[in-house]
């Protein structure tokens, strides 16, 4: 298990933006925490590292999906809030998206389907302040460990 | 005289309206999916979608029956191209298209943003642009200014969260039900916001929601023990009600304070505020008492809320867009513009 820890919205946004560097087409992440735990914030900066502009990046629970276009890969950035426990991902095509870009997931631990087959998952933990954990599945592939492991804010 | 049927399905409501010249209401019906939702515990889009199909016929017919099902009375078919659910947009979008083809109407795509600004315009006869909209719901925390008809200016928007979707996260944080706006206000009512202090965050062109959903969360985890039940919802009525009330005075706060701010600067005489937010009392009462010299402009509720009428509304400004060989234009989840 490798743990990150970030001390401000600003270092969960660096976080996402070195983690950028390492994704690539048909990765999907599946962002879990509790409200407030910094998921929208991490896929800000995703943005920035894939090359898109990080102030686009809002909230997609009500639309659902948002996608960001400019930058080097396309992000898709799913929100599985509105749907409920017990959501379906099927609703989204991910096969579609994930064969377009970048997929990130907020709440994806809402989803009543099994976890996909190489999907990376990050737990966001709120601690005191404005700080967070952030815990990568140890199944996550090397690249993406690496990041982790070399993280310093 | 120009007579349009605007339809609008962008989101939870199913909705057809036939307009007159912009501001006569012939007929605004709406069909809400609210109940379905709250049945599944959530939006689920497969479903939403499938809702707009089963009623958007019916909802039509219910708005021509003023020109008695006479499409050869109407001028043009305006619908929402976005943004929203883009499965609902669909709906909406591909029947009002198949509606102009057969009846040989010109069709226009019309922004649910424009439609949320010309609300104000539609439910007062005195108001008229240069003014200053603030449009706020669910999936809105934007300020509009219509310099004249069918020219805005986006001054803001969030840049996290949008204010009716903090409403409705802190009451899941809070264990009051959904729709979070009707149930903090509730809780509030009455009671003193000054038990806690919230942040209000004054950005130069954007809102953001995200750190007071944060802060309630901070306060509601700083509870001593034995005060949280189960699933983390303080357990006392009043803590929660002092809470609700804190955080709704920090939201309305930044709403205030922005378009005050903007309304200064460019010495505006004129404000709306539209959208499901608007029907809150705090905000209406912060309104009020801040722009006391101001003509200020909200709309009856059926307007606040998703309708067609508005989407009508803001057709007659854009008619000359309205096309009869550009009937299959794409819909727009992501729509951030005006036009």
């Amino acid at each position: 298990m490798v743990t990150v820890l970030t001390h401000s919205p600003e270092e969960t946004e660096s976080f996402g933006s070195r983690l950028a560097a390492q994704l690539a087409r048909g990765d999907i992440l599946a962002l879990n925490g509790p409200l407030g735990a910094g998921k929208t914030c991490l896929v800000r900066g995703l943005a920035r590292g894939l090359g898109h502009d990080p102030l686009r990046v809002r909230s997609p629970t009500f639309v659902l999906h948002h996608v960001y276009r400019e930058g080097r890969l396309p992000l898709h950035h799913l929100d599985l809030y509105r749907l409920g426990k017990g959501a379906h991902t099927d609703e989204f095509d991910l096969d579609l998206l994930a064969g377009d870009g970048v997929v990130a997931m907020e709440w994806a631990s809402l989803s009543a389907d099994a976890a996909l087959p190489g999907m990376i998952v990050l737990e966001l933990r709120p601690l005191e302040g404005d700080s967070r954990e952030i815990r990568l599945h140890d199944d996550v592939p090397d690249r993406v460990r690496k990041v982790a492991g070399e993280w310093t804010a | 005289m120009t007579l349009v049927l605007a339809i609008e399905s962008s989101c939870d409501e199913t909705a057809a309206a036939v307009i007159e010249d912009g501001r006569t209401i012939h007929s605004n019906v709406v069909a809400s999916q609210i109940d379905l939702h709250r049945r599944f515990g959530g939006v689920v889009p497969e479903l939403a979608a499938r809702s707009h199909i089963a009623a958007i016929q019916t909802v039509v017919s219910d708005a021509m029956v003023p020109v008695e099902g006479d499409w050869k009375a109407l001028d043009a078919i305006a619908v929402t191209r976005g943004p929203g659910l883009v499965g609902c947009l669909l709906v909406g979008t591909r029947f009002a298209q198949a509606a102009a083809l057969a009846s040989r109407l010109p069709i226009v795509g019309i922004s649910h943003l424009a439609g949320h600004v010309y609300s104000a315009w539609l439910g007062d006869v005195e108001l008229e642009p240069p003014f200053l909209a603030l449009v706020v719901s669910g999936g809105h925390t934007d300020c509009i200014m219509l310099h004249e008809h069918g020219r805005a200016e986006h001054i803001a928007g969030t840049r996290d969260d949008a204010v009716g979707e903090a409403f409705d996260k802190v009451a899941r944080l809070l264990g009051l039900p959904y729709p979070g706006g009707p149930s903090i206000q509730r809780a509030a009512s009455g009671v003193s916001p000054d038990a806690y202090q919230f942040p209000v965050p004054h950005l130069p062109d954007s809102f953001s929601y995200s750190g007071l959903k944060t802060a309630v969360r901070h306060a509601v985890d700083r509870l001593p023990d034995g005060a949280r039940n189960a699933v983390g919802v303080p357990e006392d009525p009043s803590t929660v009600a002092e809470l609700a009330a804190a955080f709704q005075k920090a939201a309305v706060m930044q709403l205030v304070d922005f378009v005050a701010r903007v309304a200064e600067e460019r010495n505006v005489d004129r404000i709306a505020v539209v959208g499901g937010v608007a029907a809150n009392l705090a905000l209406r009462e912060a309104v009020a008492a801040r722009f006391a010299g101001v003509h200020v402009s909200i709309p009856p509720f059926a307007l606040c809320t998703d309708n067609a009428a508005m989407i009508g509304a803001a057709a007659f400004h854009h008619i000359h867009e309205a096309s009869d060989s550009n009937v299959g234009f794409d819909v727009e989840p992501d729509l951030l513009t005006f036009a």
